[in-house]
C-alpha cells in the first residue's frame, strides 16, 4: 500500500537533509514516483538551498584568505606585546629577591622610613622676618622703632630724637 | 563534514579507569578516544595553541577559514564583512583558546564563536546601514550566458533579497538554517553547536524554510521562468 502524501511529508525535510534510515529512504523514494506534488516540494526545497548557498559558495572560491591570515597574525603581534603592567608583573616574578617574603617587610620599614622623613624635607622653616613685629610710633619728642621677635625673646627699641641723630638702640 | 562520535560517559575516576581499557561502563568501548571527538592530532594543535604558538593557530586556521568564512558570509552577506569576521573570529581563538577544556568539539565551539561574532557583527550592520560598491562584487553567476548585465542585475536583487529575508528570520532559525544549508551540518552536529535537541534542530530548520519559502516564493517562480 502507498503511504499517503501527509504520512510522507513528515519525513520528506528529513530525507532532503539526508537523515532518514534506509526504511524510510526507501518508503520515501517509493512515493515519490508517483508523487508530483511531494516531488515539487523538493524541488522547492533544493531551490532555496541553492539561494542561500550559491553566493557564499562563490564567495568562497573568489577569496584568497593568505592576505587575512597576515592581519590576523599582525593583530596576534600587537596583542602579544606586554603592557607595563605585565611587565612589572614578569618582572616581579623573575626577581630571585621578590620571590621571597623577606621583601614585604623591608618595604614596610622603607615606607615607615619615607613616611617619618618625608614631612621633615618638607617643613617650611620660617624666616626671622615672618616672625618678627617691628613698629614705628612718631611723637613730637622722639620718634620710636620697635622690633620684636614673635617669641619675644628679642626685643630691640630705636629712639630718634631729631631729623638726623638716632640713639643707639637699647 | 566532521564525523559524528558518541559522547563518551563517565567522569573523572571512571575516565582514568578508561586508560586501562577496561569496557564496563554502558556505551563505552575498550580504547575509545576521550578527547570528545577531536582527534589527536587536533588535541595537539589545540594545546599548542593554548601554550601561545602562533604557528598551531596557523594550522587551525588553514583547517577551519573557510568553514568559518562561510558561515561568516552566510549570516551578513557582505565581503568585507564577513572578512572582517574571519579575523575577528581567529584573534579571539587565540586569545581565550586556553579556556577550551576539550568538553565539547573543538569545532562546536569555533562555529558557535563564529556565529555569535557574526550575528553581533549583522546587528550593527542593521543600526548602520552601509551600502557598499564591494556589496555589489557580491554573487555573479558563472554561466558566461547569464554574465549579461540584466542577468547580473536580476541575481543581485536577488541576493539582496534573500539577505533581507534571512535578516527577518529569528536568530535560532537563521542559525540553524546556515549551520544546515550552507555549512551542512548533521542535525546532530547542529545540536551539539547550538546546544539544543536534535528535535528542536529540526522543528527550526522547518519553520526557517518555511518562512523563506514564503518570502522568496515570487523570485523562485521567476528564476525557474528565466
Amino acid at each position: 500500500m502507498k503511504e499517503s502524501c501527509s504520512a510522507v511529508s513528515k519525513l520528506l525535510e528529513k530525507y532532503f537533509d539526508q537523515e532518514v534510515t534506509d526504511e524510510e529512504k526507501s518508503v520515501v523514494e517509493t512515493h515519490l514516483l508517483d508523487c508530483q506534488a511531494c516531488q515539487e516540494v523538493l524541488r522547492s526545497m533544493e531551490e532555496l538551498r541553492n539561494l542561500v548557498r550559491a553566493p557564499v559558495e562563490e564567495a568562497v572560491q573568489k577569496e584568497d584568505f593568505q592576505w587575512i591570515w597576515q592581519k590576523i597574525e599582525r593583530g596576534i603581534r600587537l596583542e602579544e606585546r606586554p603592557t607595563f603592567w605585565e611587565t612589572l608583573q614578569s618582572w616581579l616574578q623573575i626577581s630571585p629577591l621578590f620571590q621571597r617574603k623577606v621583601w614585604i617587610s623591608a618595604a614596610v620599614a622603607v615606607a615607615i622610613i619615607l613616611i617619618i622623613t618625608i614631612p621633615m624635607f618638607f617643613k617650611k622653616t620660617p624666616s626671622l622676618l615672618d616672625q618678627s613685629v617691628i613698629e614705628y610710633v612718631e611723637s613730637q619728642t622722639h620718634n620710636v622703632m620697635i622690633y620684636e621677635s614673635e617669641n619675644k625673646k628679642v626685643t630691640v627699641i630705636w629712639l630718634f630724637e631729631g631729623p638726623a641723630e638716632e640713639t643707639s638702640p637699647s | 563534514m566532521n564525523p559524528v562520535t558518541p559522547r563518551p560517559k563517565g567522569r573523572g575516576f571512571f575516565r582514568g579507569l578508561n586508560i586501562l581499557n577496561i569496557p564496563f561502563l554502558p556505551g563505552l568501548k575498550a580504547g575509545a578516544s576521550w578527547s570528545n571527538g577531536v582527534n589527536h592530532d587536533e588535541t595537539e594543535l589545540i594545546s599548542r595553541c593554548q601554550k601561545g604558538d602562533a604557528d598551531a593557530l596557523k594550522e587551525i586556521f588553514d583547517q577551519y577559514h573557510k568553514k568559518v568564512y562561510r558561515i561568516a558570509y552566510g549570516v551578513v552577506r557582505q565581503r568585507e564583512e564577513a572578512l572582517d569576521i574571519v579575523q575577528e573570529v581567529f584573534i579571539k581563538l587565540y586569545r581565550s583558546i586556553r579556556f577550551f577544556k576539550g568538553q565539547s568539539k573543538f569545532y562546536t565551539y569555533l562555529y558557535r564563536m563564529t556565529m555569535n561574532t557574526a550575528i553581533d557583527h549583522a546587528r550593527e550592520m542593521r543600526r548602520a546601514p552601509f551600502s557598499s560598491l564591494d556589496g555589489m562584487e557580491g554573487f555573479q553567476p558563472s554561466d558566461g550566458v547569464e554574465k549579461r548585465p540584466d542577468s547580473i542585475l536580476l541575481h543581485k536583487e536577488l541576493e539582496e533579497k534573500v539577505k533581507r529575508v534571512l535578516e527577518k528570520l529569528p536568530n535560532d532559525q537563521r542559525m540553524a538554517l546556515i549551520f544546515r544549508e550552507i555549512e551542512g551540518l548533521s542535525y546532530q552536529e547542529i545540536s551539539e553547536t547550538m546546544g539544543c535537541s536534535i528535535g528542536t534542530v529540526m522543528s527550526r530548520l522547518h519553520y526557517a524554510r518555511k518562512r523563506i519559502q514564503e518570502l522568496l516564493k515570487d523570485y523562485v517562480k521567476e528564476e525557474r521562468r528565466g
